[in-house]
């Protein structure tokens, strides 16, 4: 098998096919590039007009969702009507159940303005009407008239009394009639001096009166009441004429608003049955613990609170929420602290961000919506039920015991974007029923995208875009073309473009800034390569620190020469974002046994399960191999020597096998290249991921020790098109310093490794002597005949101890 | 010393009259006089058997004696006695109180105070229930009042009004000018106001259009002359009562 040739290890992007010379250049994409089935989706789930129909942008973090729903609403959002202004007004049949108004948009404001600026005509009106000579003058005849009434009922008493020689007179608690005959009282003794008739006669008399005396005094409530009801009739009837026809004047105004009118209504009544209370408001004196309550705080409960304001929309509206905690999706309903005591009122009803977005759309986070307690089910439930219903927390845990409203639910009718990625998704979809009936929608968004001849040209009018968006300098045509080859790096394939956004970004703020540092007026490709370069370096600690234990021989790793049993496999580290690849020494041993292969990474417990499943696999591969007929008598064992953390995946599993055919067959393996590869049970070679990490990772070691032409890497064929190594390793290559290969199967792998034939069974299923599967083969007979007769004398031990021969 | 008299009894509204004795006496260093009047026909009245009491507000009837109605009456004595007594020394003011039979109109007839702050109790009603005339915010009521009919007396009282309000820092003097004719003497400097409160100066042509005027007033305090006429005017009085405004009748000697 012939190295790859230059061409295959990375691809190039050429400058020429773009038609700009500089980005400035370059028009705004037509359309959203690179997430077509999302775009769709949300298209979709945008226009149909269902309950349910709420989306779950799905993807990785960084490929830009947000920005793609919100320029994908922004589009439909234009041409959609602007939603109503809502307002909470005061419910004064039921001050605890605030009433929502809905008006066109842009009259909420106007209404608020104008219920003030009616309130500020009332505070003159309402003192000017109560206080006025006119109202007290009727007032005092009022008064005076009930006045005469009672003087002249009890001056009548009084005469009549006086009349029969008794005389009425006031006691502290009340009344007395006393006899007087004369004009004058009696004493006691002239009393007693009196005859029993003259005596009966002046109690009879007495008791006469006092029972008319008794009928005016029992009267007095009854007449104070009528007095009272005649008085408030009477300001009320001012108050009427006062504040009628400024009302009239608003009414008119919202004449079409039928909710609005009803309010208006309802405060005209209640102002009026209020009328006493803004005579109060205007006097005092009051009880010293109380602050007046003046006539402006009478008339606040008039007010309009303007929840929500849509005068300066145009259009749906578009709202994401960047804290979406329970109150502040939902609304909350505020306190005030007034005398030690909280208090509260329509006036303190807050919105939420689906007030904010009702008759649009709401875009949420949904890892931020499910680390807010009682966000997810307030969201729910809003949504289930089509209306934003404002409960407390504390009030729904039963935590508080202060009054507080229940404002009357306002309808709902909102699109819901959620943005995630796709473990939360499908959490959600197998452990929340509901969620798979709110959000029926799934945009689904691609971390990668094909690298065609279209999409190149679009990728670069993408670059464009971003550059622009972030006001950074123009790049020119082969700074585009760089960061392109970069995209297709961060896709780990060759033939994709990363979708990643928010890297690709960052590589293009790096490359200004290293342009803006350099004086110039535009983006070169050397900008761009310096700015991928700094960002690996500033990574770099770890990688520099075990290739550095590598060249120091703290770390065994041969690259020339070799060994029988030993191979380099070649590894991943991924901490953060940092990622680099590593050689790793992989070592076999065989020995007489009864098949088992020891994976001692498995046995310490540093296996993880796809390791697992490797071993097992070339196990299987063994025992197809070599044991179609026979035991496998060999007992082998396998680690990844110096390596103390988790080994997971089974990228090392063609290693491991030439390790062990190695070991079996005696044939020593070349040190100098490093193979990497999975493969199933009949030895055919699986593509495995981070390739260039560990091409380059196994480059590196061979480089710092000095490249000797001979070293090289081996991949599996379906690799070969995910490869886009840097360009240190392609130049070396290019000088046949070092070489990447493909192979197919795992006998091509151990032919390049071993430099010897594998060698192909016959018809009988012998293999050729002197190939490496023949001198396997032979090692295993030889092995299985050992067991042979070990396994004879072992009976013979055993039939001996039982019959005590 | 200058002495007040506040003619009280078991009906009279002692929280109107003291204020203003209070701003009677505060620049005088005047005595405090409160003579407090029992109704003999009362106690004899209560000590008959024939008689009981008629309650003011239930209208139910109890029985009745002299010794419970002493009580009661030298109960309401002893408070307004202490109520004076709050009310001088926070000003330390010197005070008396006494008791004796009769009635607030005897006292106010009777008694050579220099002035007299009569209880109104010439009324029959329930004033506790009563619902009180149309008030007026406190700032509207800082009036003081005087009616001037032309006579030594009134003129004495407009003179006396007009010292009380600038020693009260009151913002205006109300003087309702009934059949005014001007007293030798005092023409010039009786109506200047230079470096005096400003002056209202109201025509009135009857007792009838006087009542109308004091509901709109509202005063805070009405000084008459005692030889006025006005000062033995029942009508005047009982208006006076129900807008709760306190009357001082100045002696000569004021």
């Amino acid at each position: 098998m012939e190295p790859l040739p230059v061409s295959a290890l990375r691809w190039h992007c050429d400058p020429d096919q773009f038609e700009f010379e500089t980005t400035q250049q370059c028009p705004e994409p037509a359309c959203i590039f690179g997430q077509d089935r999302a775009v769709e989706a949300i298209r979709f789930g945008v226009a149909i007009r269902r309950e349910g129909y709420n989306i779950f942008a799905v993807g990785p973090q960084g490929t830009g969702k947000q920005t793609v729903v919100e320029r994908c609403l922004e589009e439909r959002a234009r041409g959609e009507a602007t939603p109503s202004d809502w307002c909470y007004v005061n419910n004064f049949t039921d001050p605890r159940r605030p009433l929502a108004i809905a008006l066109p948009s842009g009259s909420g404001v106007r209404f608020r303005d104008d219920v003030d600026e009616l309130i500020e005509d009332l505070t003159n009106a309402i003192p000017a009407a109560l206080v006025s000579e006119e109202h007290r003058a009727r007032l005092a005849e009022l008064e005076h008239a009930e006045e005469a009434e009672q003087e002249q009922a009890f001056q009548g008493l009084a005469d009549k009394a006086e009349s029969q020689h008794v005389q009425l007179l006031r006691t502290p608690g009340g009344f007395v009639l006393a006899p007087a005959p004369e004009g004058r009282v009696l004493e006691p003794a002239e009393f007693d001096k009196l005859s029993r008739d003259e005596k009966k006669q002046i109690e009879v008399t007495v008791e006469g009166l006092q029972r008319e005396l008794q009928a005016i005094v029992e009267q007095l409530p009854w007449r104070q009441k009528l007095l009272r009801d005649r008085m408030k009739a009477l300001r009320r009837e001012v108050l009427q004429h006062a504040i009628g026809h400024l009302l009239s004047q608003t009414k008119e105004k919202y004449r079409e608003v039928t909710p609005v009118l009803s309010y208006l209504q309802a405060m005209e009544k209640d102002i009026i049955e209020r009328v006493n209370e803004f005579q109060q408001a205007d006097e005092s004196p009051l009880r010293p613990q109380e602050e007046p309550q003046t006539l402006a705080m009478v008339l606040s409960e008039y007010q309009v609170n303007l929840l929500i304001d849509n005068s300066a929309t145009q259009g749906a509206p578009i709202v994401y929420e960047d804290h979406p905690s329970y109150h502040n999706l939902i609304g909350r309903v505020e306190h005030e602290s007034y005398m030690g005591a909280l208090t509260t009122d329509f006036s303190l009803v807050k919105a939420g961000a689906l007030h904010r977005a009702n008759g649009g759309y709401l875009i949420l986070d949904v890892r931020q919506l499910l680390l807010q307690p009682f966000a997810w089910e307030g969201l729910k439930r809003a949504l289930s039920a089509r209306s934003i219903r404002m409960e407390s927390l504390g009030d729904m845990m039963s935590l508080t015991s202060t009054i507080s409203l229940e404002p009357e639910p306002i309808p709902l009718d909102v699109k819901v974007i959620l943005l995630g990625d796709r473990l939360l998704y499908y959490l959600l979809y197998e452990a929340d029923p509901d969620f798979s009936e709110l959000f029926k929608v799934c945009a689904d968004f691609s971390d990668d995208l094909d690298r065609t001849p279209e999409n190149c040209r679009l990728y670069g009018q993408f670059v464009a875009s971003v550059a622009r968006q972030e006001q950074l300098l123009p790049l020119t045509r082969a700074a585009v073309a760089r960061v392109l080859e970069q995209a297709v790096r961060m896709a780990d394939d060759a033939e994709r473009f990363s979708m990643h956004v928010r890297s690709l970004t960052d590589v293009l703020r790096e490359a200004d800034f290293r342009a803006r540092a350099a004086l110039r007026a535009t983006v070169e490709a050397e900008d761009v390569a310096l700015a991928i370069e700094q960002q690996r370096q500033r990574s770099d600690r770890l990688r520099a620190r075990v290739h550095q234990e590598i060249r120091r021989g703290t770390i065994l790793i041969d690259t020339t020469g070799a060994r029988i049993a030993q191979v380099n496999g070649l590894s991943v580290l991924q901490l953060g974002d940092v990622r680099f690849g590593q050689p790793s020494r992989i070592t076999a041993t065989v020995r007489l046994g009864r098949g088992d292969l020891i994976n001692i990474e498995r046995e310490a417990r540093l296996s993880g399960p796809s390791h697992s499943k490797g071993v097992m696999i070339l196990t299987a591969f063994l025992a197809n191999r070599f044991a179609q007929e026979q035991p496998l008598s060999l007992a082998a064992s396998l680690v990844f020597e110096q390596s103390y953390g988790i080994v997971d995946g089974d990228s090392a599993s063609v290693a491991e096998t030439c390790a062990l055919l190695s070991a079996l067959s005696g044939v020593p393996i070349i040190q100098g290249i490093a193979v990497t590869g999975s493969m199933n049970q009949h030895g055919t070679a699986q593509p495995i991921g981070g390739v260039n990490e560990k091409i380059e990772g196994f480059f590196q070691v061979c480089a710092d020790r000095g490249l000797t032409g001979a070293q090289g890497v081996l991949i599996p064929e379906g690799n070969r098109r995910h490869l886009m190594l840097r360009e240190d390793v392609v130049q070396a290559a290019a000088a046949g310093q070092f070489f990447i290969r493909t192979f197919a199967n795992f006998d091509q792998a151990i032919e390049v490794m071993t430099g010897c034939p594998a060698g192909a069974a016959d018809a009988q299923g012998n293999w050729p002597p002197g190939s490496i599967n023949g001198l396997a083969a032979a090692r295993l007979q030889r092995l299985t005949e050992l067991r042979l007769r070990f396994g004879a004398v072992e009976n013979q031990h055993r039939n001996t101890e039982v019959t005590g021969i | 010393m200058p002495t007040i008299v506040l003619a009280i009894d078991a009906y009279s509204q002692l929280e109107q009259l003291l204020p203003a004795a209070l701003l009677l006496a505060s620049g005088q260093n005047a005595l405090l006089l409160g003579v407090f009047a029992q109704d003999s026909r009362l106690l004899q009245g209560a000590a008959l058997p024939c008689t009981q009491e008629i309650g003011a507000n239930s209208a139910a009837c109890f029985p009745l004696t002299a010794e419970t109605m002493e009580n009661r009456v030298r109960r309401i004595a002893e408070d307004m006695r202490r109520r004076l007594a709050m009310a001088a020394e926070r000003r330390k003011l010197p005070w008396e109180f006494q008791l004796c039979y009769g009635s607030i109109s005897q006292i106010t007839t009777e008694t050579t105070a220099d002035a007299v702050l009569p209880g109104w109790s010439g009324h029959l009603w329930i004033s506790g229930s009563h619902p009180g005339p149309p008030t007026r915010s406190s700032a509207a009521r800082a009036a003081i009042a005087v009616v001037d009919d032309g006579s030594l007396s009134a003129a004495q009282a407009v003179e006396a009004a007009r010292r009380l309000t600038a020693a009260a820092g009151l913002p205006e003097l109300v003087i309702l000018e009934m059949d005014s004719v001007p007293v030798p003497g005092l023409t010039g400097s009786a109506r200047s106001s230079v470096g005096r409160p400003p002056e209202v100066r109201i025509r009135v042509d009857s007792p009838d259009q006087l009542m109308r005027h004091l509901r709109v007033l509202c005063p805070t305090l009405m000084l008459l002359g005692r030889d006025q006429p006005l000062a033995s005017d029942s009508r005047l009085r009982k208006e006076l009562f129900l807008l709760k405004c306190p009357l001082a009748l100045l002696s000569a000697t004021w």
